[in-house]
Order: C-alpha cells, then structure tokens, then sequence
C-alpha cells in the first residue's frame, strides 16, 4: 500500500459552524435592566444574575388574590412548585395548572428542546412535581401540543415567557461533575392591559373546559391520568374586538396562526432592520418565513439572528441557508445556553414569545403564546434585552470555514491538541482494507475531522471522526498512531461524541 | 345484655360498612348472652309416599268393601303384605280399620291421595335460642354454619334460669306469631320422658353433660320429665336499628369479632327483630333517653376522639337517637372538620346505657345568625356533593342554580366562596367543579 502525506488545515468545509467571533472584545455588562413601562414589565434570566421572570411568577403567585392559570411545558423547580401549593392553600384552591402528563407528548416536544444539551428537562422529574400539586389539592389538566408557558392571575395580569419552570431556566445550577452550568439566557413579559389579559385568561379557559387532553383530579391519595380525547381541539374563546393601542395577545393554534402572520407581517414591512432571538432556527429554508427574511435582506433590511450555537443538524441547514442565500446581509451570533424568543423591527415593533423559529413546531402547529406591542417603551425594552443577549454572544455562523478555522475557533468541550505533525501508521496485523484506508484518507483531504480521546479503558484511545468514519487508534511509544479499525458509520458526524476538531498539521499515513 | 363499647377505628369500619350515611338507622353495641336451648321435639315432616302404599290407598278408595282379600284380588302381592302396609297407614292416620274389618281412607288419606305425601312426625334434638333475662325466644341464623361456632361460651350468672315452659309457649304459639320470629312452625311439641321412644332419642353427648352448676357454662335441666341442655353462650354484636320518628322498625344484629370488626368478608345477621314492641323488648335500653352525666360523658369523648379544645362552650341535648351540640360562629370555624364530618353523618357519641353502648348522631345547631349561614352553607355543600354524584348538576351555572332553587334553599351562598369551602373540607374535587363554574366562564371584555 502506498504512503501518503496530506496538509489537513486548508480545505474548506462546505457547511456552516458556530465558530467563535473573531477579535470580540470581552464585554461584561452589568448594567442590563429590565425596561418597563405603564402597561408592561419585562422580564429576564441571564447567567449569574437573579430571573426577574422567576421573581414575578413567584411575587404572582404569592399576591394572587382570586385565580391562577398556571401553564408551562415542564414543572420542575422546588420554588415554583411550593409557591404553587402555598398559592392554593390561601386560596383555598382556584389555581389551576395546564402542562405536559405524557411521555410521548414530552418527548415529540423535547426533540424540538434540547436533547443534546444539559438543561435537566427531565420527564420523571417533572411528574414529582405534579404528584406534589395534586397532592395538595390543585387540578392540573395536560394539552398534547402545548409548548407556551404562561400564567394569568386575577384576569389582571398575564406574565408570558421562554423559561420552562425549570431550575436552568433561572439560575446558574451545578452539574452531577461539579461544574457550573450557566443559567439559560430567557425573557418574558409581564402584561397588565386589562383586555388582552381578558384575551390571554379566556384562551386558557377555553383549553380548561374543552381543549384539554388529560387531567388528574386533585386527590391527597389518588395519582391517576385520565384522558379525555385523542383530539388536539381548535381553541374559540371570547376576544375583545378590537387590541389595545398598547399591544396584542397573539398565539398560535389549530388553524389560528397568528404569531406566524404577525411575523411575516413585521418582516414584511421592516425597513432598517429585523433582530431575532430564538433557541434555534428550524425548517426555514422549506418555509415562507424564510422567503419573507430573504426578500427583507434583498430590500437592504439588516438581519440579525441570535440562536443557541449548538451543533445539531437542522438547525444548522436553516442558519445555512440564510447565510449562503444572503450572505452578509444577515448576522446570525450563537451563544451557549440560549433560550429566548423575540423579535424587533425596526423601531416600530416588538414581539415577546413562546414560540422558536421552528417551522415544524410553534409557527405552523402546537400552542403558542406571544405579546406584540407597538409602544416604543417596549420596543426600547426588548431592544435592550436582545442588545445584551448580542453583546454575551460569543459565536458567529460562519460558512464554509476552512478545516484549520474550524479548528481553531470551534466552540467544545476539549482544547485542541497542540499535534503539527501526525504520523498515521497501517500496521497489516489489523487487516485494514486497502479501500477504507482509501476513504479516510479521502475525508482527511476534504472534511472536518473530530478528535475524541477515550480514556476508559485503561490504556487511551483515540477516535477520528470523519462524516461517515470513525477510526480507531491507539498511540505507539514512538507517538505514531497505529490505526487499529476503521468502521463505516453513515451518521458518524451526528452521533459521535468529541472533544475537539483536528488541528491544522501534516499528516503522514505509512502503511506496511 | 351488658354494653361494650369497640374502638373508634372499629365504629368508624362499621360506620362505612353497615350504616354509609343512612340518617334513619341507628347503631348500638351489647354483648349478647343467649340460652341455647337442646330440646327433643317432636317435629311434623312431610314424606313421599311409598308406591306400595299410594296402590293400596288408592285400591281401598276404589272398592266397595276393601278387606286384605278384596284387594289382594286387585294388586296381587300377597294379603299378609297388604295386611302389613294397611296397618302401617292406619298408624299414619291414613286408613282407618272398621269394626266390622273394613279398611276407609281418612280425610288425611285423601289429602295424601292428592299430593302424593303424607305427613310423619319425627322425634329430633333442635337449637333454641332465648335471651338470657326475659327469655324472649330469637332466631339465630346459622344457615352458614359460622354464627354457632362465633358464640362463645359464656360464664352463667347466679340469674341464669330457663323456664321449659317458655319453649312450651313458643310452640304453641300461633303461625303468624311464629312466622314473625322465625319460630320453626314444624315443631309439633316437646317430647317428655313419658313419651316411651322418646329416651333413646334424648339421651344426652358426654360432652355436653354438666352437674348442676349455676357458674357453669352448660346446664342440664331435669322439669317436668322433659330433659333439655341449657347452654350458655354470648356474642359481641354491632345492633342496627331502623326507625321513623319515635318508632323502631326494624333491628339486625351483626356478630362482632374479638377485635371489633365485622367477621371478615360478609354482612351475615345474627338475628334480626321487627317491630318496636319486640326490639324493645329484648332491648329495653334502646328507648331510654340519656342522664345529662352520660351526655356529658359522651361529649367528653368526642372532644378527645376530635381533638376539639373549648367543649364547655357548647350546649348540648339528646334524645334516644341523637344528640345535638349547639355552636356559634366562633366555634364553628374552629372546628370547621369536625362539623364538615357530623353534618356528612359522621360522627356518632357513644352513650353508655345499661345493656348497651349507644351510638347517638351528633347533629349541629347554630347559636346564631352567622353560625346558622356557616352550617347551612356545610349543608348545602354536602346535598351538592350527593347530588353531583347522581347528576352532572355542576356542568353548568343554570343548571346549578336550577338545582339550588328546586331544593327551596334557605342560602344561596357566593360559588366562589362555597368552592373555597369545599377545598377546605378537603373536598378538592367537588371543590373545583364548583370554583370553574366562576373561574373558568369567559370574562366579558
């Protein structure tokens, strides 16, 4: 078999990453607050700083004086849950919780959450909680399809946000290593515009007596799901006739996709710009959303799209698309536990909301909840929130990164391994198949490789992992790496685990 | 009768088994001495009829002059035989022989003629069962075979005594009278030592013979030439009593066992009695109207049983089935459970009478204004909860209000607040059906 000597560093890959912004000088803003006006607080969790979302859902609770519509996909924080119980006792009841009962609800919405990250959804977790609420005498009612988190209190205030009741979405939390995990960026808002609480509480309602799916019945004893329909029901409540001049309660529903609509709209008619946060962008390069941002970037609208800057595939297609299709007409940062959604156009709108740019789930389908408001006091507040979300943000999507770029500006686990010269040996004692040695180093000459180092079994391993390869090796007492299996894996790149890209070096592959 | 008085877990299991709410029974607690009485008597059966007999019946009904020849000529089989079975139904009082050596059927031969059967008398060793005092005859159901057994033997007193003449009275009692009791109505009479079979037949088990002995549980009785077994024996029974206004209608008496529950798996009567005038008499103490030292006994123990501080704030009264506790508004909210429980009917006083334990409902009187809207509000709360049961009435504000007008309410209480009731009560569901009929109608806006 021949010997070969490649310069890994140079090709380019054709893909986009979430590479760290180049000459970001490190900003550390401690002066954020949350803007509010006469009908409006909003509301915010950064790392390291105390949820203003967190302190008003538990200051609502606590001065409730009749109701509380309570709903959030996942109930799993201790203050929450006891704040909800204390609520009820002195109320004598009259709390009322919407959330997720199944597994299989949870898990068709936690493919659209974060799987691959450390938020501590966690199913089991959040059934506790409820067994707790039950327990003490609150009636909780599931929807199937049911992403918003939301709450009404007293048909006088509305809080709506990103944060699921999780103890991530409020706090910086330790990890079963003992590391930190930050706190997700999230924001809210909480409305006190007495007819679009109306709106907001009468959606709820509606939901309450006809649209729910399962229900436990409050019992200090029993702990039984039951179900009511299979259906995902449209929801008809009572609206005012008109908004309020100060903003609008929009949601998305079974053949009622408002937040789609009045999304198209503000892009529609964006002139300046149109900044976007979301915990990813999904399916937008197969959605009219993605023509609407396409024909704003070609009108000279400046697009700037904050997401999570995280690996998965579908939400790298669509950040993809965007940047291939407009180029540097649109901006798309990524920082790491981001959770928010908002827009802002212009200086003209404004939009809070529950609902991800995911064109499969929260603009087309599912329950949604958002608040849109044309009062500039808003628009500044969102403005400043997703100002700040920019400024934390460390990442940029770049397309078409070289491999050494990749390398170097990646965001992961594990630092780079400082190799400038890689020796690759094919010893024939492990009957590698001249055509996959072919292969790999084939990939090597044109993709992005991954470096994962395994250390458990005693003596180390280390897996080269290309888009649909994964080698085995073991590293000889000379430094050479002696290639003990390549495997053929189509989804190589997807599944595997890895600590860092492959740096740029000169890679010599002798085989006897 | 002497009262025992079984744990409030116990009365509570019963309570829940026997009585679920019914506010027109009553419930009480004696344990119960009987003489179970061995006696041989003469008992009336019917038998079916040989067909050797049914020919020869039917053969002398036919002919003119039957004689063993006459009706050998019809049946053939021998006149000796026919002259045998002819004296046995003379014996039966089926035939009767003339002077004159003629054979005729007796008016009891026709009626056997028709059925097919006639009727024998058999000499048998039979249970009956008297409470000790007044030797008022009960039946003691042991169809199962488990009641008997249940009865333990007891201990007789210097008191013990059975007249023979009372089981002699049972037996001549008119059918009606037995029927009501449950009295065999086959047990034609005693049967004495002058009866000549009737010695074999009385002989008594070993194992039942006792000396003369008033301690003794088992005692043999010599009156009359009429040899009986008295033996004493006595049971733990939970006693429900039916009644309408001022009258007893019915009584059932459950066997109790040692630890104070039911026998495990079945609601079996021990024995039951009909009629105020019966129930009174074999339980005198069920008419009388408590001291006010056994009320105030009673209430006593209900406040340690409930934890209920200021007792001495209430008034209290009661009568044979009740007792009722007076309350104001104050004491009401403090004692919120504990009146939720006694309007739900609850909660019982256990009076301890002479030959029983008592158990008296404890109904709820308002001192006040404000204390009669907080008990009707409990109350209304309680009828809601029943009638929800049956029909959706809480679906919808009309129909509750429909409901609520239908039942003449003297309240009509904010739902709002009568839901926050509920939910105190820990009555969380009712709570809710009753709290979305405000909360969850769409707000006009």
């Amino acid at each position: 078999m021949p010997n070969y000597k490649i310069n890994y560093g140079d090709s380019i890959i054709e893909d986009g990453l979430f590479l760290k912004q180049q000459d970001k000088p490190s900003v550390v803003t401690d002066s954020y607050t949350d803007g509010q006006g006469s009908y409006f607080h909003h509301l915010s969790t950064f790392p390291g700083t105390t949820s203003t979302i967190k302190e008003e859902i538990l200051n609502l609770l606590k001065t409730a004086k009749r109701s509380i519509f309570f709903a959030n996909f996942l109930i799993q924080d201790e203050d929450i849950t006891s704040s909800l119980i204390q609520a009820a006792k002195r109320l004598h009841g009259h709390v009322y919780v919407l959330t997720t009962l199944k597994d299989q609800d949870f898990d068709t919405i936690f493919t659209v959450e974060s799987k691959e990250d450390d938020d501590g959804w966690n199913f089991q977790e959040h059934i506790e909680h409820i067994k707790q609420l039950t327990g003490n005498g609150i009636s909780v009612k599931a929807r199937k399809d049911c992403h918003a988190k939301f709450m009404t209190v007293d048909d006088r205030y509305a809080l709506i946000t990103s944060a699921n009741a999780v103890a991530t979405c409020y706090s910086n939390t330790t990890l079963k290593n003992g590391t930190t995990r930050h706190a997700n960026s999230e924001n809210g808002v909480l409305v006190t515009i007495s007819s679009e609480v109306g709106r907001l509480a009468n959606f709820f309602r509606y939901i309450w007596r006809s649209g729910y799916n399962y229900y436990i019945s409050p019992d200090s004893e029993l702990f039984e799901i039951g179900e009511r329909t299979k259906d995902t029901i449209p929801v008809t409540c009572k609206e005012p006739q008109i908004p309020s001049d100060e903003g609008e309660i929009l949601w998305t529903a079974p053949d009622d996709l408002r937040i789609l609509y009045a999304l198209t709209r503000m892009i529609d008619q964006a002139i300046h710009k149109v900044h976007i946060s979301s915990w990813v962008i999904k399916g937008i390069d197969k959605h009219a959303l993605g023509e609407t941002l396409n024909a704003a970037a070609k009108r000279g609208v400046e697009i700037k799209i904050l997401v999570r800057g995280i690996y998965r595939s579908d939400h790298r297609e669509s950040c993809y698309y965007l940047k291939k299709t407009l180029g540097d007409r649109v901006t798309i940062l990524g920082d790491y536990n981001n959770h928010s959604k908002a827009v802002v156009v212009d200086q003209s709108e404004a939009m809070v909301m529950t609902a991800n740019l995911d064109a499969q789930h929260g603009l087309d389908s599912g329950i949604e909840i958002a608040f849109l408001s044309r009062k500039p006091a808003f628009i500044a507040a969102v403005s400043t929130f997703l100002n700040r979300l920019q400024e934390d943000a460390k990442l940029e999507f770049v397309i078409n990164p070289t491999q050494a770029q990749v390398a170097e500006r990646a965001w992961v686990r594990g630092k780079p391994i400082p190799w400038k010269d890689i020796y690759i040996q094919v010893d024939r004692k492990y009957r590698i198949a001249p055509q996959k040695l072919q292969k790999l180093v084939d990939a090597l000459r044109t993709q992005l490789v991954k470096v994962s180092i395994d250390t458990t079994k005693g003596k180390s391993l280390i897996h080269l992992i290309t888009n649909n390869l994964i080698i085995d090796c073991t590293m000889s007492d000379t430094g050479r790496m002696i290639v003990l299996d390549i495997k053929d894996d189509p989804l190589a790149a997807v599944r595997a685990k890895f600590g860092s890209f492959l740096p740029r070096a000169t890679i010599t592959i002798t085989a006897d | 009768m002497k009262p025992f008085k079984p744990t409030m877990q116990a009365r509570e299991h019963l309570l829940r088994e026997l009585i679920q709410g019914d506010k027109d029974l009553m419930i009480c607690f004696a344990e119960c001495h009987f003489h179970t009485v061995e006696a041989c008597v003469a008992i009336k059966k019917l038998k079916k009829i040989d067909e050797l007999e049914l020919f020869l019946l039917q053969a002398v009904n036919r002919l003119k002059q039957p004689t063993a020849e006459s009706m050998n000529n019809l049946l053939h089989i021998g006149s000796q035989i026919i002259r045998q079975i002819a004296t046995s139904l003379v014996g039966s009082g089926l035939l009767q022989e003339n002077t004159d050596g003629y054979y005729q059927v007796t008016k009891q031969g026709f009626d056997a003629l028709q059925s097919k059967e006639m009727v024998t008398y058999q000499q048998e060793r039979c249970h009956f069962h008297f409470v000790n005092g007044n030797n008022e005859f009960l039946r003691i159901r042991d169809s199962r075979k488990i009641y008997l057994r249940d009865l333990a033997p007891k201990e007789t007193g210097d008191n013990w005594s059975f007249n023979i003449e009372t089981l002699k009275r049972c037996i001549n009692e008119s059918d009606q009278w037995k029927r009501e009791r449950g009295f065999s109505g086959d047990v034609v009479r005693l049967i004495t030592e002058q009866d000549t079979d009737s010695k074999k037949q009385i002989a008594i088990d070993t194992d039942n013979t006792v000396e003369e002995n008033t301690l003794s549980a088992c005692k043999l009785t010599k009156k009359e030439n009429t040899l009986i077994v008295d033996k004493a024996v006595g049971a733990n029974c939970a006693i429900i009593v039916k009644f309408q206004d001022d009258r007893f209608i019915e009584l059932k008496a459950y066997p109790f066992l040692s630890k104070g529950f039911l026998h495990s798996g079945d609601q079996n009567v021990l024995f039951s009695l009909n009629g105020t005038d019966s129930i009174l008499k074999v339980f005198p103490g069920m008419d009388i109207v408590p001291s006010s030292q056994q009320i105030d006994l009673a209430w006593q123990s209900i406040g340690q049983d409930y934890n209920l501080r200021n007792l001495s704030r209430t008034s209290i009264k009661a009568d044979k089935t009740s007792m009722t506790v007076t309350l104001n508004s104050e004491l009401i909210s403090e004692w919120l459970r504990f009146c939720w429980q006694a309007i739900k009917g609850e909660i019982f006083c256990c009076i301890e009478l002479e030959d029983m334990t008592r158990l008296n409902y404890v109904s709820l009187e308002a001192a006040d204004k404000e204390a009669n809207e907080q008990l009707q509000a409990l109350k209304l709360l309680h009828l809601l909860k029943s009638a929800n049961r049956v029909e959706n009435i809480l679906c919808d504000v009309s129909i509750y209000r429909q409901w609520l007008s239908a039942g003449d309410f003297p309240i009509d209480p904010d739902i709002y607040e009568l839901a926050s009731l509920a939910w105190k009560m820990g009555e969380f569901g009712l709570a809710y059906r009753l709290a979305e009929l405000k909360d969850i109608a769409d707000a006009e806006l």
